[in-house]
């Protein structure tokens, strides 16, 4: 276990490496500076790149960015919020994308595993179509139509939730924007827990289990939910990641200081230094979450092995 | 507000603005002119990576800038200085008329050197970071936020009136934002093109100018066709600027025939420098006739039959740049125009480098009231599109040195050289609409500097 952890980090390293370097290039291969203003003559913009060190050969500008990376430094912002550290940035925005990315997960995958359960175990047509409307409606529909669809009825005609953000009631104001986000999780975590479940069902312990007696509570969740929970959490991983950075949409619509906004207004305003900063930590979040989740596999289903050996 | 009086000395060299004697920050210390000292020693200084250092070493030039900018002197030489905590001298290179409009930037407001430097290098980058000397404070801030909250400045010098708050809230969705209007969430708000029909016929919407222009640079070095003064002309008198600001933007674009819009600058004499919208029809009206005539007469010179031009413009504009393009191929026979629509940074990058285009469709906000802060992108130093002209750059110089109704004239000389050499080519002046609930008063909507001016509003209680 130990030694593949180590194996898993030294890998994950070498790749976060590899896209800070190509994220580098290929935002110097990109038009314009952060100084694009007809206003200011070429000596001042020459005088600003200085400063700010991107008169340097790439190659300088790169390693020197990973030092200070190592030290916990990831620059300063050059044009959108000048000489504001991006620490600063991401701090008072991530919680926030964070929390709704997250909720609007929790929320998506419970909702989904009951439904996805219920329609495994209960055979009835009506059920079953239901389920079939309800999961492609949510994996059809984006979620900005959900938000457009929250936003008139609960916040416009009826007056149930603000539909802004609000820093004073972040949470209240923070359900439409959960719900518009979690229907769509709800649905592929329906879809993938029903077909799991079903295939587990057929399975011989669950029949066995069902020969001793077993009440179907127990059935249900000691043997169908943990088995079919493998494929889903896998599934989780890449929903939780999209969730962070694809709310863009939806943090637009109500104005929500998340960090899909910042990215956007970055890349716009050839801000390098903030949106290099956010892509590293996008990628480092998605590559921390798919070893957790290694290490997660083993805990649910003993018989995973992670190194290939046993313990 | 914080200047009680002030006057221009030495052959406009000197200006000095005495200060009240009770201004205040939002702390309870006191204001003084040292802050202004410094708020102008913080631009100038290449440390703060200032992207406003233009202002003190072009638009206006305070003593020592240029160099200080440079690294060549130290910032305690700037041309700035406080003889007592009531006087504030800015001493400049060469005379300014405009100084009085250009300080009211926010850049050049009071910046307290203590304070600054106890923020230690988080200096407002948060609301405990900041202080404020106005009718108000902010006490809910960060960087790029997408709501502000403002409340009423204790320590403000007088009593301003204001008993609530303000919350400013960036809204990314229009729609979203007429919802929020709708239901009475949000009492002010501005509308967009995607809006502008909805909202045209509602008696709560305000119209306020700004004095953004948009225009069509010529590139005077890319291609030889466009030295020609007929075909510049020819093209200038063949957009129909009315009926595209009215028929196909709809919102948020008045038709310009000239460079000035109205409303922007008054003249000595107390009247709207830009009263005569009219006043160089002959350049630039609308006229298929006379623009064809000119054409032909142009291509004749150039000994050619037709031209191909490439036309840049950026990809969010495409809804004004389209109909321009079809309108110069249609009122002018053998123009044939390569259409670039570009993302935003490239389109500016193109801009700013003055290559890769013939013409390009582009945008000027001006700093300062005054028309030579439209007029500076033609002086030969200041200008990224290659027109040239001595005699343009000289009295351009001269409108730097005199005052009154003698430069009232020099700046009517600038707009009818530049109209005349179709310099470039004036299409629309920006306007902005606001939606403004009932019992909210006092919006004030400036062209230049703060756009959106909140110390005068006013909600009456329900």
């Amino acid at each position: 276990m130990g030694r593949y952890l180590r194996k898993r980090i030294i890998i994950s390293v070498s790749i976060l490496f590899v896209i800070l370097l190509v994220l580098f290039l290929l935002m110097q291969f990109m038009p314009g500076s952060p100084f694009n203003d007809a206003k200011l003559s070429k000596e001042q913009v020459a005088a600003l790149k200085e400063s700010c060190g991107l008169d340097k050969p790439v190659i300088v500008q790169f390693f020197r960015y990973i030092g200070k990376m190592l030290r916990g430094d990831l620059g300063v912002s050059y044009s959108i919020s000048p000489n504001t550290p991006i620490t600063t940035l991401l701090v008072n925005r991530f919680p926030v994308t964070l929390r709704i990315g997250f909720l609007s997960l929790v929320l998506g995958t419970a909702a989904g595993l009951v439904l996805g359960l219920i329609t495994a175990f209960f055979k009835s047509r009506v059920i079953k179509v239901l389920f079939n409307f309800i999961t492609l409606l949510g994996i059809a529909v984006p979620s900005y139509m959900f938000a457009m669809f929250f936003s008139w009825t609960l916040g416009y005609k009826w007056k149930i939730f603000p539909m802004l953000y609000d820093f004073r009631s972040p949470t209240f104001s923070s359900v439409m924007p959960i719900l518009a986000l979690s229907l769509s999780v709800m649905a592929i975590i329906g879809q993938f827990t029903k077909a799991e479940a079903r295939d587990v069902m057929k399975s011989d312990y669950v029949l066995l289990a069902k020969c001793t007696g077993m009440k179907s509570s127990t059935i249900i969740i000691k043997y169908i939910l943990r088995n079919s929970l493998i494929p889903v959490i896998t599934i989780m991983a890449s929903l939780l990641v999209s969730l962070l950075t694809g709310s863009l949409v939806i943090e637009k619509m109500f104005a929500v200081p998340g960090i899909g906004g910042l990215l956007t207004t970055a890349i716009s305003s050839n801000d390098y230094s903030v949106v290099i900063a956010l892509s590293f930590v996008y990628s480092a979040l998605y590559i921390v979450v798919m070893l957790i989740l290694d290490l997660l596999y083993c805990i649910i289903d003993p018989r995973v092995r992670l190194g290939g050996k046993p313990d | 507000m914080a200047s009680q009086s002030s006057e221009i000395t030495d052959g406009g060299l000197t200006v000095t603005y005495h200060l009240r004697d009770d201004l205040k920050w939002s702390n309870g210390d006191p204001l003084t002119a040292e802050h202004f000292v410094y708020a102008f020693q913080r631009i100038a200084d290449p440390a703060t990576k200032s992207g406003s250092i233009y202002l003190i070493t072009d638009c206006c030039m305070v003593e020592n800038a240029e160099e200080i900018s440079t690294g060549e002197l130290p910032v305690s030489e700037l041309g700035v200085s406080a003889p007592d905590k009531q006087t504030f001298v800015i001493d400049l290179e060469q005379p300014c008329p405009y100084i009085n409009s250009l300080v009211t930037l926010c850049c050049f407001s009071p910046c307290s050197r203590e304070f600054v430097n106890s923020c230690s290098g988080s200096y407002a980058s948060s609301a405990d970071t900041l202080l404020s000397c106005g009718p108000y404070v902010m006490d809910r801030y960060e960087p790029l936020a997408s709501q502000i909250h403002l409340s009423p400045n204790k320590y403000y010098y007088k009593d301003a009136g204001i008993t609530t708050g303000v919350n400013l809230q960036v809204v990314g969705d229009a729609q979203q934002a007429l919802m929020c209007y709708e239901t009475g969430m949000l009492d002010v708000i501005r509308i967009t093109g995607e809006l502008a029909d909805l909202a045209k016929d509602d008696p709560h919407l305000r119209a306020f100018s700004t004095a953004q222009i948009y225009r069509l640079d010529i590139n005077h070095q890319s291609n030889n066709a466009l030295k020609n003064l007929n075909i510049r002309k020819a093209m200038a008198k063949s957009i129909d600027r009315e009926s595209i600001a009215k028929n196909v933007v709809r919102s948020g674009f008045s038709a310009l025939e000239r460079v000035v819009p109205k409303d922007f600058y008054t003249r000595t004499d107390g009247k709207d420098f830009a009263e005569d919208q009219k006043k160089y029809i002959e350049q630039m009206g609308f006229d298929t006739v006379k623009a064809a005539s000119l054409w032909s007469k142009g291509l004749k010179e150039l000994g050619v039959s037709s031209l191909e031009l490439e036309f840049v413009y950026a990809a969010t504009q495409s809804k004004v740049a389209e109909p321009i393009a079809k309108q110069l191929e249609d009122n002018l026979r053998g123009l044939k125009l390569k259409l670039t629509p570009l993302p935003d940074k490239e389109w500016l990058h193109r801009i700013d480098t003055g290559d890769q285009y013939d013409i390009i469709l582009a945008s000027w906000v001006p700093d300062y009231v005054d028309p030579t802060a439209l007029y500076t992108s033609c002086i030969s130093s200041g200008n990224n599109h290659r027109y040239h002209d001595e005699q343009f750059n000289d009295t351009y110089l001269k409108s730097q040195s005199t005052s009154g109704t003698q430069r009232d004239e020099i700046l009517v000389q600038l707009e009818s050289k530049i109209l005349e050499d179709v310099a470039l080519i004036p299409l629309f002046s920006g306007e902005q609409r606001y939606l403004v609930a009932d019992g909210i008063s006092g919006l004030q909507v400036t062209p230049t500097g703060v756009e959106v001016v909140v110390s005068e509003l006013r909600k009456e209680k329900e």
